[in-house]
C-alpha cells in the first residue's frame, strides 16, 4: 500500500513539473508578447512622429517648388538650392527616401498636367528612380510590388521592359502589379501583353485596368476586338467587357460570332455589348439564334433586354414575346420590361398577350410602368 | 470500479483538455500567418477604383428592423451614406409593435409601390412595398411585413432584392464607410466565393455621431470591456484560420456578404433556427458540395462593422443562451457531416470542431466542475497536482488572449493608447475566472431552454448609440 502510494506521488510529481513548466512557458511568452506590444507601440509612434515631420517638410518644399517653376520670376539659383537640400535630406536614410517617394505619389495624384510632370522630373532628379529599381533587386515579393508600383506612378517608362519580366511571377500580387505597370507605362502598347498572356484576368484585374484605361487619351486605345479570338477565355471577356465600355462601335461586325461561343458568359457578354452599343444592324441576327438561348435563363434574360434595346421591326418583338411563356420568372420579367418600354406596338401586344392569358402578367406590367421603380 | 470510472473520467478529460489546446495553438498560427500574408497582400489596395468603376458587382444590404423605432432614421440615413456606387439600401419593417413605418414614411417621403414580389423562398406575406419620392434616396426600399422574426425578413429581403450579391446586416451596427468596398473583393478576387464575412468590433463607448464612428474607445462597462477581448480573440485568431483552412462555418449575422443566387438556390434562411447566420454559411457549403461545385467562403480581418455589446449580465446571458441554441440546432440540422468525408474539410474538421470544441465544451467544463466537487467531497484530490493544473490552464488561456492582442496590434492597431492596452491584460487576467465561468452557464442553460422546446430570440434590449450621444452632450 505505502509502494503504491509512493509511486502515486512521485508520478504526480513530475506531473506537477510538467504543468508548472508549461505554465512558465505560457506566461513567460504572454508577457513576451506584451513587452512587444509595448515595444512595437513605442517603435511605431517614433516612426510615425518622424515621418510626420519628414512629410510636413518635404510637402513645404514641393509646394514651393511647384511654385517657383511655375512663376518665371524665380530665379534658377533658388531652385537648385531646394534641390540640394531634399538630396540631403533623401540622402540621410531610407525612411527619408521612402517618405520622398510617398510623398511625391500623393502629391502627383491630386494634381495633373504640367505640375505633374515637375513632381516626375524630381522624382529623378532626386535619383529616387534607382531606389524604387533598387526594390526590384530584393528578395521580398512585397518590395518588388512596391518598387513597381512606385515606378509607375512616377511614371517611369525606362523601367517598362524589366517590370515585364514579372508578369509571368508566380506571386498573384506582384503579377497584378506588373500588368497595371504596364498598362500605365507602355504608351507604344498597353495592352499588348494580352496577346501572348494565358494567365487569368480576374474582375478586380478588369477593375483596376479600366481604371487607368480611362485615364488615358481614349484615341490611345487599341481595339478590344483584336482579342475577341484569343484562346485565352479571360482575354475574350476582358476586351468584349473593355469594347462595350469604351463604346467601340468598330467591334460590332465580330460581335456575331461570339453569340455561338461555347461558353455561356462570352455569348451573354456579346449580347450585354450589342446592346451597350446599340447595334440595330445586329437584331436579325439575334432572331435567328433565339433557340440556342432558350435554355438558359441568364442568356434568354439577356437576349431579351438586348432585343428591347436594339429591336425594331415586327419580327423582333414577336421574338420577345414568344419569351412571356418562358418557365423562369426572371426572362418573362425582362420580356414585359422589354416590351413595355419598346414602343406603342410592342406595348400593344404585350397588353393583348396578357389579356389573352386572363391577367397573368398584370403584376410584372405594373412593377415596370411603376415610375419610382425604374 | 470506483479507480477504472476515475481513471476514465480523467483520461477523456485530459484528451479533451489536450487536443483543445493544441486546436487553440494551431488555430491562432495558421490565424497569425494568414493575417500578416493579408496585411501584406492588401498593402497595395486602392478600393477607390471599385467606387468609381462600372464593373463593381450590384449589392443589396438588407437589413431587418423590429421595433427599432427610437434609433431607425439615423441608422437608415448612416446605410445609405455608405460609400459604394451600385448598392440599394432594403429595410424589412418585420411587423413592428412600434412606429418603426410610422416614422419612416414621413423621413423619406415613402409611399407605397406596385412591385411584381415573387416568393422565390417562402416568407410571411408582404404587407407592402415603399419607396420613396426623393430621389436622394433612390437607392432606399422599405418592406412591411407580417412578423415571422429574423431569419423570414432576410429571406423576403433574398427575393425582394435584385442584386447579385447581398450583405444581410442588423440594423442598429455602424458600418464603416468602406466596409462593402472591402468586402466584395473577395467576391471580385475569385468567382467561386459563395460568402465573406467581416470582423465585428464592440462600439460601446464609442463615440458616434449621425451613424458614423467619430473615436474608438473601450468600454467603460466592464462585461462589454470583457466582449471586447472575446470579439477579437475569435474574430483574429479563430475565424481567420478557418477561412485559411476553407472551412469557416459562421458568418457574423451582424454583416455577411453572400452571393444571392447561391442563397436562394440554397433554399435561403432558416426561419426554424436562432442560429439562422451560421446554418445559412453551412447549408450554402453544403449546397455547393452535393452540386461538386468549387467554392470558397472569404473573410477579411478588417474591422467593418461595430456593434453594441450587451452591457448587462441579464441580456448577455439571454444573448449566449441564443448563441448556444443556434449552434445546436444548426449542429442537429447538419448531423450528416459528421465526420463525412464527402464533405471534404466541413464535414472532416470544422463541423467536428465545432461540435466537440464549441457545443460540447461547456458540459465538458461543467462536468469537470462536478467531477472536482466529488473528489474534494471524497478528499481525493491531490491538491499540488491540482493547482499546478489550474496554474498551466489559467496561463495558456492569458497567452491565447495575449496572442490575439499581437494580432490586433500588428494589425489594425484600434486601441491606440497605452492605458488601453494595460486595461486590457487586466482582463485577459481576469476573464477566466470572472467572465467565462458565466458563459459557459448560460451556455449550459441555453440547452436545457432548447430542451423544453424554447425558440424565441429573447428580448435584446439595447442602450442604443443615439442615447449614448444625448449623454455626451447632456455632460457637456
Amino acid at each position: 500500500m505505502n509502494e503504491q502510494s509512493s509511486f502515486t506521488a512521485i508520478h504526480a510529481t513530475s506531473e506537477v513539473r510538467i504543468f508548472i513548466i508549461l505554465a512558465l512557458i505560457f506566461f513567460t511568452a504572454a508577457i513576451l508578447f506584451v513587452g512587444f506590444i509595448l515595444v512595437s507601440r513605442f517603435t511605431k509612434n517614433k516612426r510615425q512622429e518622424k515621418e510626420a515631420i519628414l512629410r510636413n517638410y518635404f510637402q513645404r518644399t514641393l509646394n514651393a517648388m511647384i511654385i517657383m517653376e511655375t512663376t518665371s520670376s524665380v530665379p534658377a539659383s533658388s531652385h537648385v538650392f531646394k534641390l540640394d537640400t531634399l538630396r540631403t535630406m533623401t540622402g540621410k536614410s531610407s525612411l527619408a527616401r521612402q517618405v520622398m517617394v510617398n510623398q511625391l505619389v500623393s502629391v502627383k495624384k491630386s494634381i495633373s498636367g504640367s505640375s505633374s510632370k515637375i513632381l516626375e522630373r524630381l522624382y529623378i532628379e532626386l535619383d529616387l528612380h534607382t531606389y524604387s529599381l533598387g526594390k526590384l533587386k530584393r528578395d521580398s515579393w512585397q518590395k518588388k510590388a512596391q518598387g513597381i508600383r512606385e515606378l509607375a506612378e512616377l511614371n517611369y517608362q525606362p523601367a517598362v521592359e524589366t517590370i515585364r519580366t514579372y508578369i509571368v511571377s508566380d506571386n498573384r500580387t506582384l503579377r497584378e502589379e506588373s500588368l497595371l505597370a504596364l498598362v500605365r507605362l507602355d504608351n507604344e502598347g498597353p495592352l499588348s501583353f494580352l496577346d501572348q498572356y494565358s494567365g487569368t484576368i480576374s474582375p478586380w484585374m478588369r477593375i483596376n485596368i479600366h481604371y487607368h484605361l480611362s485615364k488615358s487619351d481614349a484615341r490611345k486605345l487599341p481595339q478590344f476586338s483584336r482579342w475577341f479570338s484569343s484562346s485565352n477565355l479571360d482575354v475574350v471577356l476582358f476586351a468584349l467587357s473593355m469594347a462595350r465600355q469604351f463604346r467601340q462601335s468598330s467591334a460590332i461586325p465580330f460581335l456575331t460570332a461570339l453569340l455561338s461561343h461555347t461558353d455561356t458568359r462570352v455569348a451573354g457578354l456579346a449580347l450585354e455589348t450589342i446592346s451597350a452599343l446599340e447595334a440595330h444592324e445586329l437584331a436579325d441576327g439575334i432572331t435567328q439564334r433565339v433557340e440556342a438561348f432558350w435554355t438558359s435563363e441568364k442568356l434568354s434574360s439577356r437576349m431579351v433586354r438586348c432585343l428591347g434595346r436594339i429591336g425594331y421591326t415586327s419580327e423582333h418583338k414577336y421574338t420577345i414575346l414568344r419569351y412571356l411563356d418562358h418557365p423562369e420568372y426572371t426572362v418573362r420579367f425582362n420580356a414585359v420590361q422589354a416590351l413595355y418600354k419598346m414602343d406603342d406596338e410592342a406595348r400593344q401586344l404585350l397588353l393583348d398577350f396578357n389579356t389573352k392569358m386572363n391577367g397573368i402578367l398584370s403584376g410584372a406590367i405594373e412593377h415596370v410602368s411603376e415610375p419610382l421603380l425604374q | 470500479m470506483w479507480d477504472i470510472l476515475y481513471w476514465i473520467v480523467n483520461v477523456l478529460i485530459f484528451i479533451y483538455a489536450i487536443t483543445i489546446a493544441v486546436s487553440y495553438l494551431l488555430l491562432a498560427a495558421v490565424s497569425m500567418i494568414e493575417m500578416q500574408a493579408y496585411m501584406r497582400r492588401n498593402y497595395f489596395i486602392d478600393y477607390k477604383y471599385i467606387l468609381s468603376s462600372p464593373f463593381a458587382p450590384g449589392i443589396s444590404l438588407i437589413a431587418p428592423a423590429y421595433n427599432e423605432g427610437l434609433t431607425i432614421i439615423d441608422n437608415v440615413k448612416s446605410l445609405l451614406s455608405i460609400m459604394y456606387n451600385n448598392y440599394e439600401v432594403i429595410i424589412i419593417n418585420d411587423g413592428s409593435k412600434d412606429d418603426t413605418l410610422a416614422k419612416l414614411i414621413p423621413a423619406f417621403d415613402l409611399v407605397k409601390v406596385n412591385y411584381d414580389l415573387q416568393y422565390t423562398v417562402a416568407t410571411k406575406p408582404v404587407r407592402g412595398i415603399y419607396k420613396s419620392r426623393n430621389r436622394a434616396f433612390k437607392k432606399l426600399t422599405v418592406v412591411d411585413k407580417e412578423n415571422g422574426g429574423k431569419a423570414d425578413a432576410l429571406n423576403v429581403g433574398l427575393n425582394v432584392s435584385k442584386k447579385d450579391l447581398v450583405a444581410c446586416i442588423d440594423v442598429d451596427c455602424i458600418i464603416e464607410p468602406d466596409a462593402l468596398l472591402k468586402m466584395v473583393k473577395p467576391f471580385l478576387e475569385d468567382n467561386t466565393v459563395i460568402a465573406s464575412g467581416g470582423v465585428v468590433r464592440i462600439a460601446n463607448s464609442c463615440i458616434i455621431e449621425e451613424g458614423r464612428l467619430i473615436e474608438i474607445k473601450l468600454p467603460v462597462n466592464l462585461i462589454a470591456r470583457m466582449q471586447v477581448l472575446e470579439y477579437i480573440r475569435a474574430f483574429l485568431l479563430g475565424r481567420m484560420a478557418w477561412s485559411k483552412l476553407n472551412g469557416l462555418l459562421l458568418i457574423s449575422g451582424a454583416f455577411g456578404l453572400f452571393k444571392r443566387e447561391t442563397a436562394l438556390k440554397a433554399g435561403g434562411y432558416n426561419h426554424k433556427t436562432v442560429g439562422e447566420d451560421m446554418e445559412l454559411v453551412v447549408r450554402m457549403r453544403r449546397y455547393m458540395h452535393e452540386q461538386r461545385l468549387p467554392y470558397r467562403v472569404a473573410y477579411i480581418p478588417d474591422p467593418l462593422c461595430w456593434t453594441e455589446a450587451p452591457a448587462s449580465s441579464q441580456i448577455l446571458s439571454r444573448q449566449r443562451n441564443r448563441w448556444a441554441r443556434g449552434t445546436f440546432e444548426t449542429l442537429s440540422i447538419h448531423r450528416k457531416l459528421f465526420f463525412n468525408p464527402r464533405y471534404g474539410i466541413m464535414g472532416m474538421l470544422s463541423y467536428p470542431f465545432w461540435f466537440f470544441y464549441e457545443w460540447l465544451s461547456p458540459f465538458v467544463e461543467f462536468i469537470g466542475l462536478i467531477f472536482f466537487i466529488v473528489l474534494v467531497i471524497l478528499g481525493k484530490v491531490h491538491w499540488v497536482f491540482f493547482l499546478s493544473l489550474t496554474l498551466a490552464v489559467y496561463c495558456f488561456a492569458f497567452f491565447i488572449s495575449m496572442s490575439s492582442l499581437l494580432a490586433e496590434e500588428t494589425s489594425f492597431f484600434k486601441y491606440t493608447t497605452k492605458r488601453d492596452i494595460f486595461k486590457m491584460i487586466a482582463i485577459a487576467l481576469i476573464e477566466p475566472i470572472w467572465f467565462h465561468p458565466r458563459v459557459v452557464w448560460w451556455s449550459l442553460r441555453g440547452n436545457y431552454d432548447l430542451m423544453k422546446g424554447k425558440k424565441s430570440w429573447g428580448e435584446m434590449t439595447r442602450q442604443g448609440f443615439v442615447q449614448y450621444k444625448s449623454k455626451e452632450k447632456v455632460a457637456s
